[in-house]
């Protein structure tokens, strides 16, 4: 009798733990579906949400959650244009450096405060905030608002911050340059406003102990304005968000879908069998799986912003050989890329014919940057053995080893790097080539050091403009681009950014792509691809809007 | 006995301090920082190692989170969940994983004694050999392909059981991981039975049993089995870590919100306060269970308590 009554108790147990959500047998469940009419989208995402708090975020995946219910002064089209959002208008002075944006009539918060113009000017003052430190706080100085450094660096108070709002409707941003990518970054999460008395009533301030802020913890702790609000958060699992009935667009957004529901899956694999049975409705492959998918009606691929490169270390203490230009220059030369994009990685990836990448800046004609410039990387293997030859006569050696690091935390800069093994070991031969793998973190912290030789590293931009790569190899940047020193190449980005060039539009362009054929004669860095991502989207989803330089808008998809 | 027990929890305490201690060290070593974003500036970073309290040295922060840990706090996180307190982004994960982890023990300890049962009844037949092949298997093959094999064949192609988690259908959610993880306790746990059950049929004691004319069916459950349970708690624990370890991965293809996922991405973003209370929490468990299996040795063996009171 008493072995009755255990196996009766481990039964009961057994039932007791499975049964503690409480069943709701049959029936597809998580989104994907149309259940009481209402038309949700799920989309798979492979990194979980970090933080909801958008002047904090640095990562794509909170970014997208936060364009879809908070919103800026603008937002991107489809076509990565900027179209007016929570202003109406804007008037920018005859020198451009003032602009003055007019707020919409009537906004407001989901909690049916006035959203005002006082909001952005707090926004933008906690994004510079010292006590913050946010990551992203370098975009005001990127756009040359008055006083971003010296208030950063806490040399003169928030308050002195090149922003105001003359009255509720009126914000007006004052910078001491024109910057012509200024309005598209107005879409940029970290630019969206924050009401400062809601804010504080959730425990944050400007100055105040981080831990004690519970702004942005929960979906009741933070306001919205956006066409969606962020109705549930279940945390490591889903986060779903719903039409916002407040939103000032309310009646263009009808068509839209009710209901977005972000599922994180770390396996790409299962993520996809969802999306097969109908549950999932966007799912990001991995390499590994594209050849399986590269035939469902709802296969895609889209090109992104991040330029991949490899970085030859000049100032490499263990090897002084690569200060020789033309070693730098066989290198470049021997590396095919179209067979590492069409061949190697196949996800949509394309080989880069420069140090910018492709369909992400536009100059003062509208032209892709690239298609203005051409490419300027080739393959050519005789000429690549030439310089060979001259570089190991100059440097009085036969044998020349190179060092690759690069990073296993995905899969693809491994086929990358091993690719690229072969071909110099084929194309210069007597070269001696290793791979050095590491984690990404350790690649970064080996490539801060300048502890490397060379390194396969990668750039996604900030903002639609090349300066966001050129940057990169100014002589005042201390990081892993620091062995790079050219006085010519800072002096045309200086003209360019600050000087004479800097408000006529055309003559800074022309500066940029100067700049950029230095720095690739210079053999500064090395291009190698432009990388896509390959993705499931259900033909029945239509309206989500890539966008290369900045956050992907999934604020008005429609289904069916 | 409570004096045993009490011995017993303080050291664990003690063990669990010397844990933190070797993880903090560990952790100072690791490679890279929390704040990996290549546009941060040398400024930014300094910036953000003193908001975070990192630019101290090791000791004083050692000291300080002992300390606070002893007031409940955890600390915040830096990556994963940005200035979350991490006492607050446990809670939920850790049920879920603990729930999960024992629904699959519990499954593969049934059904390994069950399969040991019948195999040692009958021994050196087909059933046996049966038995042998099926923990063979489960002992071989890692937890994740038989998560992967259950989420594409009976998740996928037959549609019985949800391929990802859903908070809305938990019970049917569990399903899939808990089988998956239930293959490795099962063929332990068979094993271990089979062999002892022999064993213990062969003893003196049970022909004693047998030519009192006990019943089959009581002779086993009740006499036999009892002592058989002794070797098999034994292994529990190490069955334990590799349930934990080998969670991360069911619960990585199943999308299962347990901390397997969370303490996984913490270690590869350097999020240390993260990466110490998962692997505390992880550690937590298993000491609680060592302890939980040493006091049930004295419950089930009388012999045991006695000798180790008397020590």
């Amino acid at each position: 009798m008493s072995n009755f009554k255990k196996t009766l108790a481990a039964g009961l147990a057994l039932a007791l733990l499975a049964g503690c959500g409480g069943s709701n047998g049959g029936g597809s469940n998580n989104g994907g579906g149309e259940a009481d009419g209402k038309k949700t989208v799920t989309v798979a995402i492979n990194a979980d949400l970090n933080t909801m708090d958008h002047h904090v975020a640095t990562d794509g995946g909170s970014f997208v959650m936060q364009s879809l219910c908070i919103g800026g002064l603008v937002e991107l089209d489809a076509n990565a244009q900027p179209q007016a959002d929570l202003a109406e208008s804007w008037d920018v002075s005859e020198d451009g450096t003032v602009y003055t944006f007019h707020l919409r009539d009537g906004l407001k918060w989901s909690n049916g405060t006035p959203l005002t113009a006082k909001d952005f000017v707090y926004g933008w003052q906690r994004l510079d905030a010292p006590n913050l430190a946010s990551e992203y706080a370098f975009l005001l100085e990127t756009i040359c608002v008055k006083n971003a450094k010296a208030a950063f660096d806490g040399e003169v108070p928030l308050s002195e911050l090149g922003v105001s709002a003359p009255d509720d409707k009126t914000f007006v941003v004052e910078l001491t340059q024109p910057v012509g990518f200024f309005l598209g970054l107005m879409a940029f999460p970290s630019f969206f406003p924050l009401n400062q008395e809601f804010f504080e009533s959730m425990g944050g301030d400007l100055d105040a102990n981080v831990s004690e802020n519970q702004y942005s913890q929960a979906v009741d702790k933070m306001l919205y304005c956006g066409p969606y609000v962020f109705s549930n958060w279940e945390a490591n699992t889903a986060y779903t968000f719903t039409k916002n009935p407040d939103y000032w667009n309310a009646d263009a957004q009808k068509d839209c879908v009710d209901e977005i529901v972000f599922r994180f899956a770390k396996d790409a694999q299962s993520a996809a069998l969802s999306y097969q049975q109908g549950d999932i409705d966007v799912v990001t492959l991995t390499g590994d799986l594209v050849d399986q998918y590269k035939s469902d009606p709802g296969f895609t691929q889209r090109l992104q912003g991040y330029a991949w490169r490899l970085n030859v270390n000049q100032l490499c203490k263990s090897d002084e050989t690569f200060k020789n230009l033309n070693l730098r220059k066989a290198l470049s030369l021997s590396i095919n890329r179209e067979a590492i994009a069409n061949d190697v990685l196949k996800d949509g990836s394309i080989a880069a014919q420069g140090f910018i990448p492709r369909d992400f800046a536009y100059g003062p004609d509208g032209k892709d940057y690239r298609d203005t410039v051409g490419n300027l990387v080739e393959y050519d293997v005789a000429a690549a053995q030439e310089a060979y030859n001259k570089a190991k006569e100059e440097l009085g050696t036969d044998s020349i080893s190179v060092d690759i690091l690069y990073e296993t935390d995905s899969e693809a800069p491994g086929k990358v790097a091993e690719n690229i093994q072969a071909m110099w070991k084929e194309n210069l031969p007597g070269i001696e080539v290793n791979l050095a793998p590491k984690t990404k973190k350790e690649r970064l912290a080996l490539m801060n050091e300048l502890d490397y030789e060379v390194g396969l590293t990668r750039w996604g931009p900030d903002y639609a403009d090349p300066q966001t790569y050129l940057d990169l190899f100014k002589s005042d940047q201390t990081a892993y681009n620091g062995y790079y020193f050219n006085d010519a190449y800072d002096a045309l980005l200086n003209k360019a950014e600050t000087g004479e060039d800097a408000a006529n539009a055309e003559a800074r362009w022309a500066d940029l792509i100067e700049a950029e054929k230095l720095i690739l004669d210079d053999q500064g860095l090395i291009p190698v691809f432009q990388n896509g991502a390959a993705m499931l989207i259900n033909p029945e989803v239509k309206g989500i809007e890539f966008h290369n330089a900045g956050v992907d808008s999934y604020r008005h998809i429609t289904k069916g | 006995m409570s004096k045993y027990i009490l011995k017993r929890v303080l050291i664990s305490l003690l063990t669990l301090l010397a844990i933190i201690f070797v993880l903090f060290l560990m952790l100072d070593y690791m490679p890279g920082s929390p704040f990996n974003d290549e546009k941060l500036n040398a400024a930014q970073k300094a910036l953000l190692y003193a908001k975070y309290g990192l630019d101290q040295p090791f000791i004083i922060r050692f000291f300080k989170y002992v300390a606070a840990v002893f007031k409940g706090d955890l600390g915040l996180s830096y990556v994963l969940n940005k200035n979350k307190p991490i006492s607050e982004m446990l809670a939920g994960p850790l049920g879920v994983s603990i729930r999960v982890g024992a629904l699959g023990m519990l499954l593969g300890t049934v059904l390994g004694l069950v399969l040991g049962i019948a195999a040692a009844l009958n021994h050196n037949s087909w059933v046996d050999s049966l038995c042998s092949v099926v923990s063979i298997l489960g002992v071989s093959v890692p937890a994740y392909v038989f998560a992967l094999l259950l989420a594409y064949f009976v998740g996928f192609k037959m549609g019985l059981i949800p391929i990802l988690y859903s908070s809305k259908n938990v019970a049917k959610s569990f399903i899939g991981p808990m089988i998956a993880l239930a293959m490795s306790p099962m063929a332990s746990v068979s094993r271990f039975t089979r062999s002892e059950m022999i064993d213990v049929l062969g003893s003196d004691y049970i022909l004693l049993v047998q030519a009192k004319g006990v019943k089959q069916s009581d002779l086993i459950l009740k006499h036999a089995l009892r002592n058989t349970l002794i070797p098999i708690i034994t292994i529990m624990g190490p069955i334990l870590v590799n349930l934990l370890t080998g969670s991360m991965v069911v619960e990585s293809v199943f999308g299962v919100p347990g901390i397997g996922t969370m303490m996984v991405t913490a270690i590869q973003s350097n999020d240390y306060n993260v990466t110490i209370a998962c692997a505390f929490t992880y550690s937590a468990m298993y000491i609680v269970m060592m302890l939980i299996i040493d006091i049930l040795y004295g419950v089930i063996d009388p012999r045991i308590r006695v000798a180790k009171e008397g020590s």
